[in-house]
């Protein structure tokens, strides 16, 4: 009974409850962080671990099916301009959906037409990426060389910020992992496969036209963001910092309640494009059974309230503690112990980031197991925790972003050549996967917290930190990547030797003993309503 | 010898579906007992009623373990695979033997033919032994993706207890098409369920009235043979009842 929901409670807990833990350990240390402070992070964790249950199965149920059909629907309908038209105008409105954008846009400029510009231009970049995304898995192109080109651009634009305008440089590197929200990422994952599915692939693949998109279109923004940076047009608004402080139960959970009622607001504008796409596609194209389509809604109500609770929960549950935490910590006697607490929260967040197990499940399914779950949050817990050690170091030591960024890139690029298609592809994505929610609003704000704390440029060394995330669990997937390649040959080579050692070009059929095939009455294989032999086995 | 179709030792195909995180430990079992020709697939198990499958709350993520395996050992595969994975309990999953008729190497053949640790009892257990007739079936339809649903709901109505579905992709040379000179290939769901073999006539006949060849589903529906099975799908209600009893 019920097993499948039993299954995803328990992997909620287990992967929240960590984090949790670690967190309220480490509060203890602290007498600034009082009573009704851990009863707000109690409830949050427990918000959040009902939130990522449901969230979880609204994935698997409606988001991540609809995402395929469409996916599948634009290529099997083999119409060109639904080809071109529906990734271009999906981006498009899944961006401008999703409230991250209206945030950056907000913290950019002061004056709403400019606002409302650059808000349309970072939709539109999504919206052209998803395209390019599409078209590469359409036409097979090399996704090492789509990602040298996009990137080489990027980091090319990004240099010349530099020179000009150096604060936006972590902010726009930043905006990537802010645009592709909870709801975006896992639609998109599926709708890449959707399309790959029906697209036959040639030889030479090995899976990776599953992947991509989201690496694509997280570098969609960065690009926009860097132009409108050399434009000189926009400059960066400190956001005045919510201090909000509780005391009371009833208090508490009235603002938790605020809370929920403004993310249900937040995701049903999200998860808007997202239905509408649906009821388009269904009526005139896909016209899916009734039972589908009742189990389509279901899951997408759950992935609305299941995402609703989650934000709640991070919002008002971890996000004033995660800031406060911070804080402390850097301004404590042992400031040092920010880099490797900041490495601990960081792997252990990663588990919490709904959008990871989407990934995973994914991996897994593609590679019929190669790259097993387990296997994979691994990679991604050491990626997020290596990111979050150096965004502290960052914060503590004003380092330039550069220092990590550069070899970082020049690191993947390299491994491009080595690793595993398959693996490279994921990696990319895995970037975009891992910078969701729980990174903008626990980990962004600790490092924050912390840079205050210890008076540093906010802009230049705390952000950064999602650009961070993004980037270093690429560098970890593609090692192992090329790791594993090296064993996988390694074994190839061992086995040729050992075994079989006269497997010949020509083959004798063999047949199975004839004696042992039981009486197979021919009869029976027929369906006819007359003859019904199967009755004799029952009298 | 030249020549001649060669007799050998009968293999057998070995189909297990348990749940996802099973597969790899079974398959490392059966590296354990030195079977080792085993391949993993990833499928989705059913829920056990329509209006049950609308919540999400029991659809499951299945691994199916496909194992070579010498046809004289079968029924010590089954028993020791049966007591490792508790396959007596509800909701465990299913392990079924389906007899292979032909191999196209001889000496792959003979390789797999002897593999595998042997149980004790010889006499028991030997290739020439008359069996039983046989008592369970696996049918397997083929329809077009997402027909899935009528047929699980069309067998389900004629007593079948539960499914499995695997993902597949049409290559029939009617069905590929070309579109700007790539090659399109139209998704399948492939829905394997394994039956009393009285039950199976029956069964099949419901799902090609509602999701055969004429219908929308496009479907293919045919029963393989199966020499032995066990596993949770035979339990009736009643069974499962005093199972969970006994474990209070």
């Amino acid at each position: 009974m019920l097993r499948n929901l039993q299954k995803k409670f328990l992997d909620a807990s287990i992967s929240t409850l960590p984090i949790s833990l670690t967190v309220i350990l480490a509060s203890l240390f602290f007498k600034e962080i009082n009573g009704p402070l851990y009863l707000i992070f109690i409830l949050g964790t427990i918000l959040l671990i009902i939130g990522l249950a449901i969230f979880s199965l609204g994935i698997d149920m409606g988001l991540s099916p609809i995402g395929k059909n469409v996916g599948s629907h634009i290529v099997t309908s083999k119409k060109f301009f639904l080809l071109i038209l529906v990734p271009l105008l999906l981006g498009l409105i899944i961006a401008l959906a999703e409230p991250g954008i209206a945030v950056i846009s907000g913290q950019l400029t002061t004056d709403p037409s400019v606002a409302r510009m650059i808000t349309i231009s970072l939709a539109s970049g999504v919206g052209i990426f998803l395209l390019v995304s599409v078209l590469r898995i359409f036409f097979k192109i090399s996704l090492r060389l789509v990602f040298f080109f996009v990137y080489g651009l990027m980091l090319l634009l990004a240099a010349l910020t530099q020179f000009i305008n150096p604060d936006f440089v972590a902010v726009a590197l930043d905006a990537g992992g802010v645009t592709t929200g909870a709801i975006t990422v896992p639609f998109l994952m599926a709708f890449t496969v959707g399309i790959a599915t029906v697209a036959k692939a040639d030889k030479n693949s090995d899976g990776d036209e599953n992947f991509g998109t989201i690496a694509l279109c997280t570098t969609g923004p960065m690009i926009i963001i860097l132009l409108f940076a050399l434009s000189g047009r926009i400059k960066i608004f400190n956001e005045p910092p919510a201090q909000e402080s509780y005391s009371g139960f009833l208090e508490i959970l009235k603002v938790f309640g605020r809370g929920f009622l403004l993310y249900l607001k937040d995701v049903a504008i999200s998860i808007f494009p997202i239905v509408l796409t649906f009821v388009i596609f269904q009526i005139f194209a896909l016209k899916l059974k009734k039972t589908q389509v009742i189990r389509i809604a279901i899951g997408l109500l759950y992935s609305y309230l299941g995402l609703s609770l989650f934000l709640t929960g991070v919002n008002v549950g971890f996000l004033p503690i995660g800031k406060l935490l911070g804080g402390l910590i850097a301004l404590s006697e042992i400031r040092w112990v920010l880099v490797p607490f900041g490495a601990l929260v960081g792997a252990l967040m990663v588990l919490a980031e709904p959008s990871v197990h989407a990934l995973t499940r994914q991996v897994n399914e593609l590679t019929s197991g190669t790259l097993p779950r387990k296997l994979m949050l691994i990679l991604l817990c050491l990626g997020v925790s290596l990111a979050m050690g150096i965004s502290l170091l960052r914060s503590i030591t004003a380092i330039s972003l550069w220092w990590f960024i550069l070899p970082i890139y020049a690191l993947c690029f390299i491994l491009a050549f080595f690793s595993p298609k398959l693996f490279t592809a994921i990696a990319f994505d895995s970037g975009g996967v891992v910078s969701g929610p729980m990174t903008v609003t626990f980990a962004l704000p600790f490092v924050i917290g912390a840079c205050n704390a210890i008076g540093g440029n906010v802009f230049t060394d705390a952000f950064g930190t999602v650009a961070m995330v993004a980037l270093a669990p690429v560098l970890i997937v593609m090692l192992t990547g090329t790791v594993y390649k090296y064993y996988v040959r390694k074994a190839e080579l061992g086995s040729e030797l050992e075994q079989l050692p006269e497997v010949k070009d020509t083959v004798d059929l063999v047949e199975a003993d004839a004696t042992l095939v039981v009486d197979f009455d021919e009869a029976e294989l027929e369906i006819d309503e007359n003859d019904m032999p199967d009755k004799k086995h029952q009298t | 010898m030249e020549g001649d179709i060669k007799k050998i030792k009968p293999l057998k195909l070995l189909i297990a579906i348990v749940d996802m995180n099973k597969g790899e430990k079974l398959s490392m079992f059966l590296n354990d007992h030195d079977y080792k020709f085993h391949f993993v697939s990833i499928a989705e198990g059913t829920a056990p009623s329509e209006i049950r499958s609308y919540w999400g709350f029991e659809d499951t993520q299945k691994s199916v373990v496909w194992a070579l395996i010498p046809g004289d050992s079968s029924k010590h595969v089954l028993s020791i695979i049966k007591n490792e994975f508790m396959l007596n309990r509800p909701n465990t999953g299913v392990v079924f033997i389906v007899p292979i008729e032909s191999f196209a190497d001889p000496v792959v053949a003979d390789h797999i033919s002897k593999c595998g640790d042997r149980p004790e009892n010889k006499n028991e257990e030997n290739g020439e032994e008359k069996m039983d007739k046989r008592e369970y079936s696996l049918l397997m339809a083929i329809v077009k993706k997402a027909y899935s649903d009528e047929v699980m709901a069309a067998a389900r109505e004629v007593g079948a207890k539960g499914g499995t579905i695997l993902k597949a992709r049409g290559t029939g040379e009617h069905e590929i098409t070309k579109f700007l000179g790539i090659t399109i290939e139209p998704e399948k769901d492939i829905i394997l369920i394994l039956t009393k073999r009285e039950k199976r006539s029956n069964i099949m006949k419901t799902i090609y009235e509602k999701a055969g060849l004429h219908t929308e589903g496009n479907g293919l529906i045919l029963a393989l043979p199966v020499d032995e099975a066990l596993g949770s799908f035979n339990l009736n209600h009643e069974m499962v009842e005093e199972i969970k009893n006994l474990q209070k």
